[in-house]
C-alpha cells in the first residue's frame, strides 16, 4: 500500500487529527473494556456517516469520522450524566476549536493503563514486540528497524499492524473475562 | 444488542484497520476517498479503525520507563538479529546490568543514536527548514498561564510571571527558563536531546515529564514520569550557544528518576530528595496553590505572582516568618484574608489595592 515510511503529517490537518484523538481516546480506551458499548457507539456513527451527504466527507473522512465520533460520546456522556441533550450545531464546532482533551492526564488512569499494556505486551511473540518497541518507544524509522533486525520494511510493517491488533483483541478479551 | 459484534472477531480487521492508520498519515486524495468508502462498508470498520486509534495513541506511551529490553527479546525471537555485543559488554562492565530505568534508557539511546547516525543525513535535511530561526520568546504576566505546543510535539506548561525561550536545531532542543516555572511533557527524539537551562543547572530529558520552578536563589527539578539529568557544569555561555555538555560525564550532574525532586542552588550543590506529594507538582496547572508549612512570605508572594490586585503585604518580620499549611485558589486573595482571619492574633486591612497582614 504505502513504500517510504518517513514520517510526514499535513501540518495543520495533522494537529487537528492528534487534538480529535486525544479527546476521543481516553473514552474509547475505557470503552474497550465494554464491548457492547463500543458496538453501540460504533454502530452510531457508522449510520451517521451513511447518513452524511457532504463532499466534505470524501475529502476529509478521517477528520470526519472523528468529529462524529466525538460527537456521539459527547452526547453518550450527557445521557449517563443524566443531564438533558442539547444538540446543536454548537457543539461540533466547540469539540472542533477546544478539544477538551486537553484535560490534564489522570494519573490513576494513566498507571492503570501502563499496567494493562504491559500485559497485553506480553502476549506477543518477541520479534513483533521487538519491532513494536523499537519503532514506537525508541522512535526507529520503519527502515531502521528493518536493517536492526535484517528483516524487509514489508515484514516490519506488517509485524506492527499485527501486533497492534493483537493487542486491541486481547484487550477486550482480558476484560471480558 | 447484536452478538457478533461482541465477541472476539478475527483479527483481520483490526489490521486493515492499523494499516489505514498509517496510510492516512501521508496519503493523498486518493487514498483518503478510498477510506471513505471502507468505512461505509460495515460498522465493524468503523467500530475497528476507532479502537485503533486509541491503541495507537496508548502505544505512544508504551514502556516508558524502558524496561523491556529489545536485545533480550531478540534473542528469544527468530534468528535474524544482529546483536551489539559491545554495548552490551560495556553495560555489564560498568555495572548497571540491574534493572534500572536510568541505565537502560541511557544505554539504549546511546545505542539509537550510533544507530540513527546513518539516518541523521535525512533528518537534518527536514529539519534544516525549522532550524536557524534563533530563541522564540514565550512569557506570561501575572495570573496567565499558558500551554505551548512545541514543534517537536511536545507540549510545555508555563505558570505565571514565566519567561522561557526555546531554540531547535537538529542537533537540539534548548529551552532557557529564564523566570518562573513550567512544566514538560517531552516527546521522544534520540536525535535531538532537550534541554532546559535554568542558568545554575542544565536539565536534559528524553520521552518524560517534569516540572522546574526557577526561583532567585535556586531551581527546583521534579520528575513525574521517566528521568532527567541534571547538570550544573554545561552552562549558557555569554549570549548563546548551550554547550552540548550533558552527554559528556560532568562531575555534578545526577540522574533523577521519576518521583524525585532536587534543588539546585547557585553554587551548583544539588539536594535530591522524593517527591513528598505528587499533587502538589502539579497544582499550579490547575491554579490551586497548595501550603505544607510554608512561611507567610512565601505564600503572600505566591498569590501575588497570580494577581495583580489586590496584592497582599505582610507587616512585620515575625509574622511574615509564620508557617502555614492549606490549599488555595490562586485566583481568590480573599480566601486566604478569610483563612487568615480565624487566627485571632491576626487582622486583615483592605488599604486601597492592597491587603495587609499584620499582629492586632
Amino acid at each position: 500500500m504505502q513504500t517510504e515510511s518517513s514520517k510526514q503529517t499535513d501540518g495543520l490537518a495533522g494537529t487537528a487529527l492528534e487534538k480529535y484523538r486525544k479527546d476521543l481516546h481516553r473514552f474509547l480506551v475505557r470503552r474497550l473494556q465494554h464491548a457492547e458499548d463500543a458496538a453501540d457507539l460504533a454502530q452510531e456513527v457508522y449510520l451517521r456517516l451513511l447518513r452524511v451527504e457532504n463532499s466534505e466527507w470524501v475529502r476529509k473522512p478521517q477528520a470526519y469520522l472523528y468529529g462524529v465520533a466525538a460527537h456521539v460520546v459527547f452526547e453518550y456522556r450527557m445521557r449517563t450524566e443524566k443531564e438533558p441533550v442539547t444538540f446543536d450545531s454548537e457543539v461540533m464546532e466547540q469539540l472542533a476549536e477546544n478539544p477538551a482533551g486537553v484535560q490534564p492526564d489522570e494519573l490513576g488512569d494513566r498507571l492503570g493503563l501502563e499496567r494493562q499494556l504491559e500485559r497485553l505486551l506480553g502476549t506477543l511473540p518477541p520479534t513483533h514486540l521487538a519491532v513494536l518497541l523499537l519503532h514506537k518507544r525508541d522512535g526507529l524509522s520503519y527502515e531502521e528497524v528493518a536493517r536492526k533486525l535484517q528483516l524487509s520494511v514489508h515484514t516490519v510493517q506488517k509485524y506492527i499492524f499485527q501486533a497492534k491488533a493483537r493487542i486491541r483483541m486481547e484487550w477486550q478479551r482480558q476484560e471480558a473475562q | 444488542m447484536d452478538s457478533m459484534l461482541s465477541t472476539p472477531r478475527a483479527p483481520r480487521i483490526a489490521e486493515q484497520a492499523a494499516q489505514w492508520l498509517e496510510v492516512l498519515q501521508r496519503g493523498g486524495a486518493e487514498e483518503r476517498k478510498a477510506f471513505a468508502v471502507w468505512l461505509t462498508e460495515s460498522r465493524r470498520h468503523v467500530e475497528e479503525f476507532l479502537f485503533m486509534t486509541a491503541v495507537d495513541r496508548v502505544l505512544e506511551d508504551v514502556d516508558p520507563q524502558q524496561r523491556i529490553d529489545v536485545e533480550h527479546l531478540l534473542t528469544q525471537g527468530a534468528g535474524k538479529v544482529v546483536p551489539l555485543p559491545a554495548e552490551r559488554a560495556a553495560a555489564v562492565s560498568a555495572g548497571v546490568d540491574r534493572v534500572e530505568p536510568a541505565g537502560m534508557r541511557r544505554r539504549s539511546v546511546m545505542a539509537l543514536t550510533a544507530l540513527a547516525a546513518g539516518c541523521a543525513a535525512v533528518a537534518v535535511a527536514a529539519w534544516g527548514l525549522l532550524a536557524g530561526t534563533g530563541w522564540e520568546d514565550y512569557s506570561t504576566v501575572a495570573g496567565e498561564q499558558r500551554t505551548v505546543e512545541l514543534e517537536d510535539g511536545s507540549l510545555v506548561y508555563i505558570n505565571t510571571l514565566s519567561q522561557l525561550q526555546v531554540r531547535f536545531s537538529e542537533t537540539g532542543r534548548d529551552l532557557r527558563l529564564l523566570q518562573g516555572e513550567a512544566m514538560f511533557s517531552v516527546e521522544r527524539d534520540p536525535l535531538r536531546p532537550f534541554r532546559v537551562d535554568t542558568g545554575s543547572a542544565v536539565i536534559q530529558a528524553v520521552g518524560t515529564r517534569f516540572n522546574v520552578q526557577r526561583r532567585s536563589r535556586q531551581t527546583t527539578v521534579s520528575v513525574l514520569e521517566g528521568a532527567v539529568r541534571i547538570s550544573t557544569e554545561a552552562q549558557t555561555q555569554e549570549e548563546g550557544e548551550l554547550v552540548a555538555g550533558p552527554q559528556q560525564s560532568v562531575p555534578d550532574s545526577g540522574m533523577l528518576q521519576a518521583g524525585e525532586e532536587a534543588s539546585i542552588v547557585v553554587n551548583g550543590r544539588i539536594t535530591r530528595r522524593p517527591i513528598a506529594e505528587v499533587a502538589r507538582v502539579e497544582a499550579w496547572r490547575e491554579r490551586r496553590l497548595m501550603f505544607r508549612a510554608d512561611t507567610l512570605q512565601d505564600i503572600a508572594e505566591s498569590f501575588n505572582r497570580y494577581n495583580r490586585s489586590p496584592r497582599i503585604r505582610i507587616e512585620g518580620e515575625q509574622i511574615a516568618a509564620r508557617r502555614f499549611t492549606g490549599v488555595f485558589d490562586a485566583n481568590d486573595p480573599e480566601s486566604l484574608v478569610a483563612f487568615l482571619g480565624a487566627y485571632a492574633d491576626l487582622a486583615v486591612d483592605e488599604s486601597g489595592d492592597e491587603l495587609v497582614v499584620r499582629m492586632k
